[in-house]
């Protein structure tokens, strides 16, 4: 047995601390630990404050996913107080979170996770001419999922960004990646295990090519958020309002927020959008996914994605009245609401549970534990319901080493700053990951009657099932499957962002121009006493935020978070979180540098806190791994 | 007979009502910028506001010249106080037995206990006058600071720009600058009934005397020697 | 270490357009272009800048801000100009390998790195609330600060504090001057701050060799110095007197003036009105919010951010201050008429006795 520490993780959001405890004979890893080591206490800091300012408190959670805490809050504040917004600002909404979708998901896999997968010193070992005929196969192969990929608007000529596929190109790239690496100034790139024998797994030109792909994203990834941009002021943080949005729009006054030329920006930025994820995000990542899986077999990952997954949907078609009242789901274009229990069987034998409106109310479906977090309940033993929710911070300390220099933290008592939430008692993953298997077995069960972006959905997974050759509970639920599920979905919100642009113009023509609804904007219009609940897909899973507003200010505030569904500690029955689950279901080639447990773990895209504990199958604890971040 | 005092030399008079004059367009202006409720959506074009002089602009610069007034009859105030003894009345001397002693009755008369012995003026109004130069010290400085800030390295930001940061900020600023225009406009209140309170119990004159500047008294005044 | 030039000339940049570059930069700093053979010698001069780049309590956002960045790209600043050594958001390296590299490169270049720290060190619990490989954050702060020539703080919550301070501050999260008190500190506040605002510091910095002008609240005089109102394009409404009264009314689709909607533009400093975001798209005013302030300390506190000046600082009185301010006017005036109506009565009364 072996224990490695890394502290810190890195290319995540926040910080992060993994102890494993490994089998050198097998490379299993046996047994982490891991605990959410950042609170801010946004929660409390919301109380008392006025509903219509909360918005912008809560985007402050996260400037990775910018823009989708706001979101949430606004669904909570107009949940409560019963305020539907104008269709403009539905569509304008949908615009800016698909946009935080492509964007996420974009960058995660660039700049966050690729490195996992492939390094620039492989790269330099790569022929630029075999580089450039690669480059060339793999579009042809993997760039099928375009043909079915609808374009509402048709109004792109060509594709202006595409990648570079010349000898030249990649020559003189690999000249400057040589430089860089003999000028020993290696920057970012420095001091990295390049020496681990999974940068083996891929040929030097898949290196090269993705190294490349890196920079270009990393140009390109700011054009992709310029919808909220136009539409909210700015990136990170856009600016909305309770009611509707900001940007008001006129065809006849010069000096609109929103007019022709304004909407034409947030147009030509959503083709960058299909454009990036269409030609460079998906047949990168189906190229490195297809050698993984088939060439050398690594199915690792899966975790807790085989057994539970939940979702909550998102894409309101049309305005709604209100989401505790059940009309957000029936809105929705994209249903990904629901549990789906033992997908790994295949999809038939798999296990579905509905999960709509009255359901996030109900005290007894989703509940938050803090059995092992640093935080009080009166009972610590039952979970309770975000809106009976309480946030009162209790540090106890590690259980070896000093308050402030830990040691070993004490898995049988409290060690993290995440609470554990769970539905009706259970773990569960949350998400592109579970929201694909969510919404391919509703449609596949026949639950559902999908609607385009649903099908569209089936669709990109029958057609890499048949790319890979493999079934989708062979591939869907692994740590590959995880980053291929993002891919797409970040391809899917591109082409719906053409959708939202379409039905955009299509109302303007028709005549309404409305982009808020300031019927209760004055707190003098609100009931004495309101709850509501805010839900969204998240780029990394369901989240929902649960208020209680009294006399016109916040009483209550609860947030449940996609990574603390995927990193909570314990529940008080010892069940784990996805994390855990994910890194106990891996192998390392190298105890040391475990990258593959940093793959699986960045797989998730964690944002901030997160924390796990893993044991072995007798329930012994061997080692740790800490997942340290930061997150409300 | 009534004893004639003169109280307040033609200076201070003067200065006294341009004083009331500049307060008045400053609250009323101030008002107005931080809540402007002449124009609205549907009001005039830009154009014609401009000619109607109900601009944000207009009303501004009258606030700013008001401010300039204010600057400098402040600092003739000042200096009017080095040469006439009557003209520094506004020190509360604290430090003397007969400060506090007039504050007591001074309080006493107000309960309606017993009318206070004669005086030039009583210790409660010196303390309240000094308390209002500091006010006003305060809005000129926040009012400059605030102007002068459109040039960080201009003169005004140099000579009041320290009080903006040290107020916590340019909100802040603000936030202060408004309320204690609120305080001086409760000071002006107070400040007419007393005064003319003061003149009916008493007969002295007092209303009258910041045009004419003398007071009457039946008996010798116990600070006389603030004049004398 | 390389000169700029070097660096150039090793990316395969002309002569001729390494001064293009070097004028244009000047330009863009705002110095006169008789400052170009200055800006020239120093890119020919300057070795590269080893950069630590560390994360307290934040939310990530200055770093995406700073990736936003179009002139200079991000990518050329991060490859070029500087070197980002250790960065938890970007760098390939983890665990104990990116910390020894922090550890050997503070040593190598001791008194000559550049530390950036975003998001603040929380002191309550000991420092607890933020840890950082067992040990609680502001430890590594000081720390790194120690070797530093020059300390960036960015965004609002190094700056100011931000979020996590507003009230209550339930982690007793403060801005990292009050931390590090002997060393410069370049605030760069904003939530985020304007990505070529961040770019600009850096290339400034790295170009010249030296902290850029503050102003007296330790912020670059260039990016700094002026009120949003008096660079906002829609300040000509505000002194026309034409105001958005509401969201999406007439006004609102006019583009008028957001003053009366709470626009903290009158009282924050920041490049929102000249440079923009995105290289001069936009920013919130443009998209028809009124500025929340993000760049000033305590703006949090300041709310709610639709009414201009809040209520009075008296706990349990929320009214704005003109409607407190009128009724204490008011009962002052009452209460003067009563005690007069009061002293006429007992005047009166007195002379009968008499
Ligand atoms: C007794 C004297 C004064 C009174 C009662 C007064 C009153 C006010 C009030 C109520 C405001 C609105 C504050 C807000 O809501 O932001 C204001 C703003 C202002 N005042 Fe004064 N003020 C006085 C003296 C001055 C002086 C001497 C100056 C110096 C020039 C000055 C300059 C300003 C400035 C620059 C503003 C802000 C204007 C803006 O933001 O557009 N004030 N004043
Ligand atoms: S300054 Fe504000 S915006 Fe930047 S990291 Fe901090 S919370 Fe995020
Ligand atoms: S919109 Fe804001 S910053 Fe612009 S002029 Fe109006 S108040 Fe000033």
């Amino acid at each position: 047995m072996k224990r490695v520490v890394v502290d810190p993780v890195t290319r995540i959001e926040g910080h992060l601390r993994i102890e494993i405890m490994v089998d050198e004979e097998t490379g299993r890893v046996k047994d982490a630990v891991s605990c959410g080591t950042m609170w801010r206490g946004i929660e409390l800091i919301v109380r008392n404050r006025d509903p219509r300012d909360v918005w912008a408190f809560t985007q402050r959670i996260c400037g990775v996913c910018t823009s989708i805490h706001a979101l949430a809050s606004l669904r909570a504040v107009e949940d409560a107080l019963g305020i539907t917004i104008p269709k403009n600002a539905n569509y304008i909404r949908n615009i800016m979170y698909g946009s935080l979708q492509v964007h996420d998901h974009v960058v995660h896999f660039y700049h966050l996770h690729a490195l996992d997968w492939v390094s620039p010193v492989e790269a330099l070992k790569a022929d630029p001419v075999q580089t450039a005929a690669l480059a060339n196969v793999i579009l042809e192969k993997y760039g099928v999922l375009n043909e079915f990929m609808p374009d509402f608007l048709g109004r792109r000529a060509y594709p202006k960004k595409f990648p570079k596929a010349t000898p030249g190109y990649f020559r003189e790239f690999q000249k400057k990646i040589k430089k860089l690496v003999e000028s020993g100034q290696l920057g970012i790139f420095a001091a990295h295990w390049w020496d681990h024998p999974d940068y083996q797994m891929l040929p030097p030109e898949v290196h090269l090519l993705a190294v490349a792909h890196y920079l270009n994203m990393l140009d390109v990834q700011r054009e992709l958020f310029i919808p909220q941009v136009i539409f909210g002021g700015k990136n990170p943080h856009p600016h909305y309002i309770v009611g509707g949005v900001n940007c008001s729009i006129s065809m006849d006054d010069m000096n609109a927020p929103v007019n022709m030329e304004r909407l034409a920006v947030v147009e030509d930025s959503i083709y960058t959008q299909v454009e990036s994820t269409d030609l460079f995000y998906i047949p990168d990542i189906l190229a490195i996914a297809d050698i993984y899986l088939n060439k050398h077999n690594w199915f690792y990952g899966g975790g807790l994605s085989k057994k539970r997954v939940i979702g909550y949907g998102d894409y309101p078609d049309e305005p709604y009245t209100g989401i505790t009242n059940g009309d957000y789901h029936k809105k929705l274009l994209w249903r990904s609401n629901g549990v789906v229990e033992d997908f790994y069987k295949g999809v038939d034998k798999a296990k579905f549970y509905n999960l709509e409106g009255k359901d996030f109310a109900d005290p007894e479906q989703i509940q938050e534990f803090v059995a092992h977090s640093w935080y009080k309940y009166p009972d610590e033993n039952k979970g309770l319901h975000p809106w009976d929710g309480i946030t009162e911070p209790n540090y106890t300390g590690p259980k070896e080493g000093t308050k402030t220099h830990w040691k070993y933290l004490d898995e049988e008592g409290k060690y993290s700053w995440i609470k554990a939430p769970r539905w009706r008692g259970r773990p569960c993953e949350v998400g592109p990951l579970a929201r694909y298997i969510i919404v391919y077995t509703k449609v596949k069960q026949g639950h559902i009657k999908p609607t385009w972006v649903e099908e569209l959905i089936v669709n990109q997974i029958d057609t890499v099932s048949k790319l890979l050759g493999l079934p989708p509970e062979k591939w869907l639920p692994t740590t590959v499957g995880r980053t291929i599920a993002r891919a797409l979905e970040a391809q899917m919100a591109a082409h719906a962002n053409l959708y939202w642009m379409k039905k955009l113009y299509d109302n303007l023509r028709a005549g309404d121009l409305s982009v808020a609804n300031m019927e209760k904007w004055d707190p003098s219009t609100w009931p004495k006493e309101a709850k509501g609940i805010g839900l969204t897909e998240a780029p990394r899973g369901s989240l929902g935020h649960w208020v209680i507003i009294k006399d016109g200010k916040v009483d209550n505030y609860q947030c449940v978070v996609p990574t603390t569904w995927n990193g909570s500690p314990k529940d008080p029955q010892g069940q784990h979180g996805a994390f855990e689950e994910c890194m106990m279901d891996t192998v390392v080639k190298v105890p040391e540098k475990p990258l593959e447990v940093l793959r699986g773990i960045h797989s998730f895209d964690p944002c901030l806190a997160c924390s796990t504990h893993l044991y072995n199958e007798k329930g012994e604890e061997i080692a740790n791994v800490r997942v340290q971040g930061a997150c409300i | 007979m009534f004893k004639r005092i003169y109280v307040f030399s033609a200076s201070l008079r003067i200065w006294h009502w341009i004083n009331f004059i500049t307060i008045m367009i400053l609250f009323f202006t101030g008002l107005y910028i931080g809540t402007p409720y002449f124009t609205t959506s549907v009001g005039y074009e830009a154009t014609y506001t401009y000619d109607k002089n109900l601009t944000m602009g207009f009303t501004r610069f009258l606030h700013f010249a008001a401010g300039y007034v204010l600057l400098f009859s402040f600092l003739f105030r000042i200096y009017i106080a080095f040469f006439r003894k009557g003209n520094r009345m506004f020190i509360p001397k604290f430090w003397t037995i007969e400060y506090w002693q007039g504050i007591k009755e001074t309080i006493q008369e107000y309960l309606f206990i017993k009318e206070h012995r004669p005086m030039i003026r009583n210790p409660l109004a010196r303390t309240a006058y000094f308390i209002v130069y500091l006010m006003i010290f305060f809005m000129i400085a926040t009012g400059f600071g605030m102007y002068g800030l459109s040039d960080p390295d201009g003169f005004w930001a140099s000579v009041f720009g320290w009080i903006v940061w040290s107020l916590g900020g340019e909100f802040e600023a603000h936030y202060w600058h408004h309320i204690v225009a609120w305080l001086i406009i409760l000071f002006f209140v107070l400040h007419v009934y007393f005064v003319s309170r003061e003149d009916f119990t008493h007969k002295n004159g007092e209303v009258s005397s910041m045009f004419n500047g003398v007071k009457f008294f039946k008996k010798e005044p116990v600070d006389i020697n603030d004049v004398k | 270490m390389e000169t700029f030039w070097e660096v150039f000339k090793r990316h395969g940049v002309s002569r001729r357009d390494f001064i293009k570059f070097a004028t244009t930069i000047t330009g863009l700093m705002g110095l006169a272009p008789s400052m170009v053979p200055q800006v020239v010698k120093a890119m020919e001069t300057k070795p590269r800048v080893p950069v630590i780049w560390i994360h307290g309590l934040e939310c990530t956002c200055c770093s995406e801000s700073f990736i936003r960045s179009a002139t200079p790209l991000a990518s050329d600043v991060v490859l070029t100009m500087i070197s980002l050594e250790y960065d938890d958001t970007l760098s390939a390296a983890a665990g104990e390998a990116i910390e020894k590299h922090r550890e050997k490169i503070m040593k190598e270049y001791w008194g000559n790195y550049i530390l950036a720290v975003e998001g603040n060190p929380p002191l309550g619990e000991d420092g607890m609330y933020c840890i950082i490989g067992g040990r609680p954050f502001v430890e590594i702060l000081k720390e790194s600060a120690e070797g530093a020539k020059a300390i960036i703080a960015w965004g609002s919550c190094a700056s100011w504090g931000c979020v996590q301070a507003a009230k209550p501050n339930p982690t007793n999260a403060v801005s990292i001057d009050k931390v590090i008190t002997d060393k410069p500190i370049i605030k760069v506040p904003g939530c985020p701050p304007i990505a070529e605002v961040m770019t600009g510091v850096i290339m400034y910095m790295v170009l010249f060799d030296r902290i850029p002008p503050l102003d007296s609240q330790g912020r670059p005089k260039m990016f700094y110095g002026n009120r949003i109102h008096d660079t906002c394009y829609r300040r000509s409404f505000f002194n026309a007197g034409q105001f958005v009264e509401q969201f999406d009314d007439e006004g609102a689709k006019k583009g008028w003036c957001l003053y009366k909607v709470g626009c903290r533009g009158p009282t924050t400093y920041n490049s929102c009105g000249n440079l923009r975001w995105y290289n001069g798209l936009s920013y919130p005013i443009q998209s028809g919010h009124g500025c929340i302030g993000c760049a000033e300390n305590n703006f949090w506190d300041n709310g709610p951010f639709y009414e201009r000046i809040g209520g009075i600082p008296v706990p349990g009185i929320e009214s704005k201050a003109d409607k407190v301010g009128a009724v204490a006017a008011a009962a002052a005036a009452g209460g003067a008429i009563l005690h007069g109506i009061a002293t006429k009565v007992r005047k009166s009364a007195n002379k009968e006795e008499e």
